[in-house]
């Protein structure tokens, strides 16, 4: 059985419609129109231990608000979902002990109190006992190297500070599923890859199961093998990070460096011309022409250097999220 | 379940030092609610200056002198932000982190709310024992031992009353995005109900009649009236059946807004 399990989940939101203006103002105390958003529709996927799943999909796809219905916040209007065995919405303090949600944009932090304090408060909440907490605590905030920023009240950290240490705040308690929210929004590179590099050390040491969501390609190529699509509610992707682009493109890129000047005319016979200069080119080719295509190349120009690429991941994501 | 107790407690003792984190915060709050009450000094000695009556409302002049200073002190015992707090977490969506945490929502806010208290308590406790001091020869009478002891349980309860009150208008976010006109309105009655603006005399009998089975008198009026001595037994015995009934109303309240207001909730943003 998988860790994860979840079955056409849907959520649909009601809402009234606001009419513009003073006078639709005072018509909606009256009338208001009820109008349905579905949120999430009919969404199905399984998370098997220990795998980081990357859960993509534009802004209001329904990422958080799956997020939410895995975590318990939120009730589904429809469908099923079993974590860690646990029905999330049954709210069980047994589940709320085995999972975690970290949210890029929320803080559990006390603002005015140093980390630390949130921490011991974590210690009492989840019921933890003091000497393996002090031996996690430790191992966790030296491999974030945030020692020195225990004792510092939690509003004077830096952004990429806070994030680690709402990470800490959140694995505390061992949790053997985590939901990530754009853990790195608004971080720069360096704490981006720094959290990076802590999430895949992190599971690697603990097999911790981990779902994210991200708008940065870097991070999903770093730290998943699958990815989760969504978009307007539903599955559109379930897969491997590189077969997204086969979804689109057919073709593999070529980029040629050559130290003689390459004839544009003839390259075109090979496939699609993408950009080109003097000694530098670059080729769209079919999948099945590559091979064939390069022997030819390299009979016909003396080469300093051949790259096959795939179609950049971002520009099938982009892809993805545009198809209706 | 003493592990279970352990993090209430340790909320308590957070918000007590986060007291000490803004300072003149705490003077600020001070000054403004001792502000309103001066008008009221004035303003009754004006009243009592140009009536020429010995009493007023049954009390003289230094026992209503008296009502207005224990009432400020108590009014600023119970100040409670509650309700924004509340409506607050349910409007950005920091309500998500109680609800994924195994911890009950309004443990931790009576727990702070309770923590939160203790300076004050400190500072409430020296003008409390002053106001006793500076008043007691010209009262004419002693305060009695005994009423000293029932209004400190009876003052206890009102903080109860007084955060369930403002627990049930916060939950009100639920259904109402901006919920600052009806803390704004619910602020003021329950300051002008409760007694602490000054004494419920005024409303006359038959409104004050109607008053006394509301919750909001015995917070301060009630307390300030048993600490002067106003009351026998029975009358204080009815009173007090009254605040405890209010509180287990209000609880229940609370607890079917909370389970409705759940059903309700976006869990917005992030």
């Amino acid at each position: 059985m998988s860790i994860i399990e979840v079955e056409h989940l849907s959520k649909t939101f009601e809402y009234y419609e606001k009419a513009p203006g003073l006078k639709g103002a005072v018509k909606n105390l009256f009338h208001r129109k009820k109008l349905y958003k579905d949120a999430v529709d009919d969404v199905s996927f399984r998370v098997e231990k220990g795998e980081i799943v990357g859960f993509l999909g534009p802004n209001g796809a329904g990422k958080t608000t799956t997020l939410k219905m895995l975590s318990g916040i939120l009730y589904p209007t429809d469908g099923k979902a079993v974590v860690n065995g646990f029905i999330p919405w049954k709210r069980e303090n047994e589940y709320k002990k085995s999972f975690a949600l970290v949210s890029g944009q929320k803080s559990q932090l006390w603002p005015d109190l140093p980390a630390i304090d949130t921490f011991e408060l974590n210690r009492n909440i989840y019921e933890l006992e003091e000497e393996s907490f002090r031996g996690f605590l430790a191992e966790i905030t030296q491999l974030l190297d945030v020692e020195r920023l225990l004792k510092v009240q939690v509003r004077r950290l830096s952004l990429g500070e806070r994030m680690k240490m709402e990470l800490i705040a959140a694995l505390l308690h061992q949790p053997s599923v985590m939901f990530l929210d754009e853990p790195t929004i608004g971080l720069d590179l360096t704490a981006q890859s720094n959290i990076r590099s802590f999430l895949k050390e992190y599971n690697r040491r603990y097999h911790t199961t981990i779902i994210i969501t991200s708008h940065y390609m870097k991070d999903i190529e770093d730290l998943c093998d699958r990815v989760v699509v969504i978009n307007q509610g539903k599955n559109v992707f379930d897969g491997k990070l590189e077969d997204v682009s086969d979804l689109f493109e057919q073709r593999k890129v070529v980029k040629l460096k050559s130290s003689s000047v390459l004839d544009y005319e003839g390259l075109k016979t090979f496939g699609v011309l993408k950009s080109s200069t003097a000694h530098e080119s670059t080729v769209l080719i079919e999948k099945p022409k590559v091979n064939e295509s390069l022997k030819k190349l390299v009979e016909m120009y003396p080469f300093a250097d051949i790259s096959v690429e795939n179609i950049p991941l971002e520009e099938g994501i982009r892809l993805l999220y545009e198809r209706k | 379940m003493k592990g279970n107790n352990h993090k209430y407690l340790r909320c308590f003792s957070m918000s007590v030092g986060q007291t000490f984190v803004y300072r003149t915060d705490f003077f600020i709050k001070i000054l403004a609610t001792f502000i309103p009450v001066a008008v009221q000094l004035f303003l009754w000695t004006a009243v009592y200056g140009s009536s020429g009556k010995e009493t007023i409302y049954g009390r003289t002049y230094y026992e209503m002198m008296f009502y207005l200073t224990i009432s400020f002190v108590i009014t600023f015992f119970l100040t409670c932000d509650e309700a924004n707090e509340v409506s607050a977490d349910i409007k950005s969506g920091n309500l998500n982190q109680f609800l994924i945490r195994p911890i009950s929502y309004i443990g931790q806010k009576i727990s702070c709310f309770l923590g939160s208290k203790v300076i004050v308590l400190v500072f409430v406790g020296v003008m409390f024992v002053a106001t006793i001091l500076l008043f007691d020869f010209r009262l004419g009478y002693q305060i009695e031992l005994v009423n000293l002891l029932i209004f400190l349980l009876i003052i206890l309860l009102a903080l109860i009353l007084q955060f369930l009150m403002y627990l049930c208008m916060g939950t009100c976010a639920f259904w109402i995005t901006d919920a600052w006109g009806i803390f704004f309105g619910g602020r003021y009655i329950i300051n002008i109900l409760s007694g602490s603006l000054f004494p419920l005399e005024v409303f006359g009998d038959t409104l004050n009649g109607i008053f006394s089975f509301l919750p909001f008198q015995y917070t301060t009026y009630f307390p300030i009236n048993v600490l002067q001595g106003r009351m026998d037994g029975a009358e204080i015995l009815k009173c007090f059946a009254i605040q405890i009934i209010w509180i287990i109303l209000l609880y229940g309240l609370y607890r079917l807004l909370w389970s409705r207001g759940q059903k309700q909730y976006m869990a917005i943003g992030g």
